[in-house]
C-alpha cells in the first residue's frame, strides 16, 4: 500500500512538470538574398511572328520575412535591377510557400514585377526557389522563374513578353 | 564499351553547351527585339523588328515617291484642263462681285499656273514623240 502511494506520488509529481522539449518562441524571421540571373525572352507579336533572345542580367535583392509559428508563409519583396545592355529597376512583391526537408526549402511562388525606370514594364512572376542552408545564417539560393509582361511602355504594341529565368546566389538569414 | 559511354558523355556534354552558347549567343541579332530598350534610341520595336518612330516626314516622302512615279503625269493633264475651268469660274464668279481687280489678278494667276501645268504636259508630249 505504502509502495503504491509513493508510486503515485512520483507519477504525478513527473506529470507535473513541463516537457523537456524545446519551446518556440514566437519570432519574426527575416532573411536578405542577393541574386543574379538572366535567361531566355520571347516576345511574340501574334501568329507566327516570335523572337526568342537573352533576358538582360539582372541583380535582385530581396528581403523576405515569416513567422516561426508558421514558417510555410513567407512574403517580402525584392528591388531589381537590369545591368546588360541598358539600366532599369523595379521592384518585385512577393508571396511564397515555403517547405523545408533538413538543409533544403523548396518555395513555389508568386510574385508582381514592376519595372518603373526608366521605362516600365509590369507582369505577373511564377517562381520556384531552392534555398540550401549551409550553416546558421548563410544559404546558397537557386531560383527559377517564369514572367509575363503585358503592360508598361517598353513593351512592344499587340505584343507580349514571356520570360523564362534563373538566379543563383546567397541568403543571409537574420 | 566502356570507350562507347564515355564517348556518348562527351557528345552530351558537346551539344548541352552548344545549347547553352546558342541561347546566349540568341540576341546578336540588333535588327530584332523583343521589347523597345533592346532597339537602338530612337528605333522602337514593332512585331519584333527595331523600326524608326512614324512621323509626318514619313507621309511626306510617300507623296514625293508617288510623284516620281508616271501616274503624275496623268494627274499633270489632268489638272491642267481643271484649272482651265477653275480660271473660267473665277473670272465669272469676279464680274459678279464687280470686284475686277481682285478677281482680275487671281484669274491671272490661275491662269499662269493652268499655262504652266500645260506647258508641262505639252513638254512630256514632246519628249513621248
Amino acid at each position: 500500500m505504502a509502495f503504491a502511494a509513493a508510486a503515485l506520488l512520483s507519477t504525478s509529481s513527473v506529470s507535473a512538470q513541463p516537457a523537456q522539449t524545446p519551446t518556440l518562441i514566437p519570432a519574426q524571421m527575416h532573411s536578405i538574398t542577393l541574386t543574379g540571373g538572366s535567361g531566355l525572352s520571347m516576345g511574340s507579336a501574334g501568329g507566327n511572328d516570335a523572337y526568342v533572345t537573352h533576358t538582360p542580367v539582372f541583380i535582385d535583392a530581396a528581403w523576405r520575412t515569416w513567422h516561426n509559428t508558421m514558417p510555410q508563409w513567407v512574403y517580402g519583396f525584392s528591388l531589381r535591377a537590369e545591368v546588360d545592355g541598358r539600366t532599369s529597376i523595379g521592384f518585385v512583391p512577393r508571396f511564397e510557400f515555403s517547405r523545408t526537408v533538413g538543409r533544403v526549402s523548396l518555395r513555389p511562388g508568386i510574385a508582381g514585377v514592376i519595372f518603373f525606370a526608366p521605362y516600365e514594364l509590369v507582369g505577373p512572376e511564377a517562381s520556384l526557389t531552392v534555398d540550401v542552408r549551409l550553416g546558421s545564417v548563410v544559404s546558397l539560393v537557386g531560383a527559377m522563374a517564369l514572367d509575363v509582361f503585358f503592360l508598361g511602355s517598353d513593351v512592344p504594341p499587340r505584343s507580349a513578353i514571356f520570360a523564362f529565368n534563373g538566379a543563383l546566389g546567397v541568403a543571409i538569414h537574420l | 564499351m566502356e570507350r562507347s559511354v564515355s564517348r556518348s558523355t562527351s557528345s552530351l556534354r558537346g551539344l548541352v553547351a552548344f545549347a547553352l552558347v546558342a541561347a546566349l549567343g540568341a540576341g546578336c541579332d540588333e535588327g530584332r527585339c523583343v521589347r523597345h530598350s533592346d532597339c537602338v534610341s530612337p528605333l522602337i520595336c514593332l512585331a519584333t523588328n527595331c523600326v524608326p518612330v512614324p512621323t509626318d516626314a514619313d507621309a511626306d516622302a510617300a507623296v514625293d515617291a508617288t510623284a516620281d512615279t508616271g501616274a503624275a503625269d496623268v494627274a499633270r493633264d489632268t489638272a491642267s484642263d481643271a484649272a482651265g475651268d477653275a480660271a473660267s469660274d473665277i473670272v465669272v464668279d469676279a464680274s459678279a462681285d464687280a470686284s475686277a481687280d481682285a478677281a482680275g489678278d487671281a484669274a491671272k494667276d490661275v491662269s499662269d499656273a493652268a499655262k504652266d501645268v500645260t506647258d508641262a504636259s505639252d513638254a512630256d508630249l514632246d519628249a513621248a514623240d
